[in-house]
């Protein structure tokens, strides 16, 4: 495999809600504020 | 006098994945809980080039020596000498180390036992040693899915009047040969996650052998449970994997009002209690709690014995269908006036801030954007080995895992890669609307509503509700 300096990558960010913002309290594993 | 760093480890509560063209590392707060008091600055998550991917994929959660890691690489990398490769990865590792990520040490004791990253001050923002993409590589958030979501058992040992999933549904357990094999191909696709759900997921006998799996295959691992069905073997097991969380729902401090919803005397008593030994034993929690006409005063009694305990409380002010469309659960579901009562109860500067900060980024979206991550970021199973593209839309099956394998569900399911294709512009009512930072479209909770299974078609009392908050977010702002 080629060798490249290794780098740290900027992800593009994906728009749109996450699963887990809807109203659904109970299914989804959604992170509390 | 600067120490040669001889040994690296990747921490405990870190996981790395290598994928196709990148390597994507995270911490597990990114798909886990914590503790509201929890002051740790976490790493969060990274992406790295191929060549950094191939470096951090040589390690491992026990401690390595350089020179192996770096003889180990130079198998792989044909046109760089020894002495450079080994300085570019020591510098690229000593970066992780910095934020959290690696642990290092001379000696491998030292490594081993080198102090977590949760007990030591760590540099937030370290020197950014390394700059630019020369390799010119596109990473999006959702190239990959990152969790996958188990029903083990629809059966549940409780009739909470709000479920999703209508009761007479609630007799059926995940065949365990399949929840192997579904966890190996999860893995084996690089995801991150096992959201293990029900019904009461405890119910299930082999449950503690489901925990060991995912401990085994390094996935981080949510509990969705009433907690009622603990035991200590149970818990023991939970702690032993560092990467799992609990959510359990509490829907009042008041025992008989909690006890009305579960439908199970006694039911409050024995939740709090498991809950309360999970905390002792330091596993993060988060405690679900929908509001519906049962709880709608004292639920506030619940957001204060999160605090009490440092456990975040999730409340909802909107209990959405069950998925056989016969609307027999929306009884309980508050009204607009309720849902305005339940908003004042909870008004804060605080709270206005964070519905403020969330409506900015959703104000932000425009009709390409995706409508919601299903089929993208999670894919749902339940005990019968349907796949779905989430957990309460149980009747648009988008593959059958008996028969078809997790990747190719994920890869080749026609009705993935519609899901995939809708846009907010497929709700052109939505799109443009003055409340859509309040405002979050769910094509399960509209499916579930429709009589017709259309995930198009809005019920308008969800309007109406973001409406009410819209309007009483601005009279707070108005007032101050």
């Amino acid at each position: 495999m080629k060798y490249t300096k290794p780098v740290v990558l900027k992800p593009g960010h994906v728009m749109g809600a996450k699963c887990g913002s809807g109203p659904c309290g109970r299914p989804c594993d959604k992170k509390a504020g | 006098m600067r120490f040669i760093i001889m040994y690296y480890k990747i921490n405990t509560n870190i996981m790395y994945r290598l994928y196709d063209n990148y390597g994507y590392i995270t911490d597990n707060t990114m798909f886990g809980y914590r503790y509201m008091d929890d002051k740790t600055i976490y790493p969060g998550e990274e992406y790295v080039s191929e060549s950094g991917a191939v470096m951090l994929n040589a390690l491992s959660k026990a401690p390595k020596h350089i020179d192996d890691i770096v003889k180990y690489l130079l198998t792989i990398f044909v046109d760089v000498d020894y002495a450079e490769l080994k300085n570019d990865t020591i510098e690229f590792f000593n970066y992780f180390v910095e934020k959290g990520f690696l642990s290092s040490g001379n000696t491998f004791d030292e490594c081993q036992k080198s102090i977590a990253y949760d007990e030591k001050q760590m540099i937030d923002n370290p020197m950014p040693i390394l700059s630019g993409d020369c390799s010119n590589t596109t990473v999006c958030e959702f190239d990959y899915l990152r969790s996958l979501h188990i029903e083990v058992a629809n059966e549940c040992n409780e009739r909470c009047i709000h479920c999703y999933i209508p009761h007479e549904f609630k007799t059926k357990m995940i065949n365990p040969t399949l929840f192997y094999r579904l966890v190996e191909e999860a893995r084996e696709m690089n995801m991150i996650n096992i959201t293990i759900s029900g019904g009461e997921p405890l119910m299930h006998k082999d449950f503690i052998g489901f925990l060991k799996k995912c401990r085994e295959l390094d996935m981080s691992v949510n509990v969705l449970s009433n907690l009622t069905l603990l035991t200590d073997e149970i818990a023991t097991e939970m702690k032993a994997n560092p990467l799992l969380s609990v959510q359990t729902s509490i829907y009042s401090m008041t025992p008989s009002i909690h006890d009305s919803i579960t439908k199970v005397k006694g039911s409050f008593e024995r939740t709090k209690a498991a809950l309360l030994k999970l905390k002792d034993l330091g596993i993060p929690l988060q405690i679900s709690c929908p509001i519906m006409k049962q709880n709608l005063d004292t639920f506030t009694d619940v957001i204060a014995f999160g605090k009490e305990y440092g456990i975040a409380v999730t409340v909802d002010y909107v209990i959405f269908a069950s998925y056989d469309h016969s609307n027999c659960n929306l009884a309980n579901r508050l009204s607009l006036e309720e849902v305005g009562q339940a908003f004042d109860k909870q008004q804060s500067e605080q709270y206005i801030d964070a519905l403020q900060e969330l409506a900015k980024e959703k104000l932000a979206l425009n009709g390409d954007d995706s409508i919601c991550t299903i089929c993208q970021y999670y894919i749902c199973v339940s005990a019968e080995g349907k796949a779905f593209p989430c957990i309460g839309w149980q009747e648009k099956i988008v593959g059958d895992l008996n028969k078809q394998s997790l990747k190719e569900v994920c890869e080749h399911s026609k009705e993935i890669k519609e899901l995939k294709m809708i846009k907010r512009s497929d709700f052109p009512n939505c799109v443009e609307c003055e409340n859509r930072g309040y405002c979050t479209v769910c094509m399960m909770s509209n499916s579930n509503e429709s009589k017709n299974n259309d995930p198009f078609e809005i019920n308008d009392y969800h309007c109406k509700v973001a409406a009410l908050i819209h309007n009483k977010v601005n009279l707070y702002q108005a007032d101050k």
